[in-house]
């Protein structure tokens, strides 16, 4: 059929949320929240402020539904207009920490490479979740996008507001971060 | 050993995801309060004195009525046309205020709005220009006038309409479409079946 049984899902509830179907809307925030969660927890820290970002990100998505013409966009507005929520949220509690998750890596900038060592395989999600945690937030943003899997290499550049070589680079250095740090255990 | 194109992957990294039920219960409160938007007091007030104008202007053309009989045939139709129009948008701004809520992302909110104005637009010009017309001129100027005002102010409703039937269409398409996504999973399982059914198995 060409696309996805999840996209069609997807399309149809953004449908339904612009007329104003009240049971599409639960379904919709309940497809969502959880990832959006997971994702802006990972940028603000604090779980109280991902929620009001996540309960921001819902009010921002309530107000601009019928100007999303295509549902195949949601998952892009979505992300995005989190991720910019996220970062307001951090501006106004802490700028150090905003400077940490908007510079750039170190050799982040070098032009994308094949994995050397093959997909990234793990045993137990717990750990990957935790050594995810340790690698620098412009890394870990683009690997909790990556493993998410609800954007392409080209939507998380749109979302991050980066070139997709940038994007690929990244992925690169990240794997390789959480590579070395499940190696060391955790 | 498990890798990040494994179909469960994602759930399971999700399903690590420690979240505190306290905190989460009362966003799940503040969500469900925002999709049953309640009308705050001065929305509602709003509304009334919206709704009131309406009443005033639907009695002001009903009341002229008899009046406008005796002009022109057409202008006549408009009156009433208008009255039956007001009529109605009073009564779609009474059921939201009794309602008490604005259902989110639903068009009827802007439509009853619009046409609220609207009614008042069309009623306050029916009965300011009918005034200064002296009874023995036909006033056809006018009736073109109104003609424009309401063709103009249905414009808005004509398109919310058209888009709303075409978001609806699009849908059923969607509906038809994921139940053949949902089949075509469903497929692998089908020569079996038939191998099956064939052999008596």
């Amino acid at each position: 059929l060409g696309i996805n049984k999840e996209t069609i899902y997807r399309e149809l509830l953004v449908l339904r949320c612009r007329r104003g179907d009240r049971s599409a809307w639960k379904d919709l925030i309940d497809h969502w929240d959880r990832r959006l969660f997971y994702y802006v927890q990972r940028i603000v820290a604090d779980e109280q402020d991902a929620w009001d970002v996540l309960q921001q990100t819902w009010l921002a998505t309530f107000n601009a539904i019928g100007t999303i013409r295509d549902g195949r966009a949601l998952p892009k507005w979505l992300y995005r207009t989190a991720r910019n929520l996220a970062l307001m949220q951090l501006r106004r509690k802490n700028s150090c920490a905003l400077q940490d998750a908007v510079h750039e890596p170190e050799g982040a900038e070098t032009s994308a490479h094949e994995d050397e060592n093959g997909p990234l395989q793990f045993e137990r999600a717990d750990l990957l979740h935790h050594a995810l945690d340790q690698i620098p937030l412009p890394l870990r943003e683009v690997l909790r996008l990556h493993f998410l899997r609800d954007l392409s290499i080209e939507e998380v550049a749109g979302v991050i507001g980066i070139p997709s070589g940038t994007v690929k680079s990244r992925l690169y250095y990240a794997k390789r971060a959480i590579r070395s740090v499940l190696e060391r255990g955790g | 050993m498990m890798t990040a194109d494994d179909p469960q992957f994602r759930d399971r990294l999700l399903a690590v995801q420690k979240q505190d039920d306290t905190l989460k219960q009362k966003y799940q409160q503040e969500i469900q309060a925002m999709l049953q938007q309640k009308l705050n007091t001065p929305m509602k007030w709003l509304l009334v004195i919206v709704m009131a104008f309406g009443l005033l202007a639907a009695g002001l053309t009903a009341a002229n009525l008899p009046r406008w009989r005796l002009q022109e045939p057409d202008f006549q139709a408009l009156a009433l046309f208008s009255l039956v129009f007001e009529l109605t948008c009073i009564a779609c701004l009474g059921w939201i205020i009794a309602r008490g809520s604005i259902r989110t992302g639903g068009p009827e909110f802007i439509l009853a709005l619009l046409a609220g104005i609207f009614s008042l637009v069309v009623a306050g010009f029916f009965e300011d220009v009918t005034r200064y017309v002296p009874k023995d001129q036909t006033p056809h100027d006018i009736v073109l006038i109104i003609v424009f005002v309401v063709v103009l102010g249905w414009l808005p409703l004509v398109a919310v309409t058209i888009s709303f039937y075409h978001n609806r269409t699009r849908e059923k398409l969607l509906e038809i479409q994921y139940q053949l996504a949902q089949l075509a999973e469903e497929i692998p399982l089908a020569p079996r079946s038939i191998t099956q059914r064939i052999c008596g198995k």
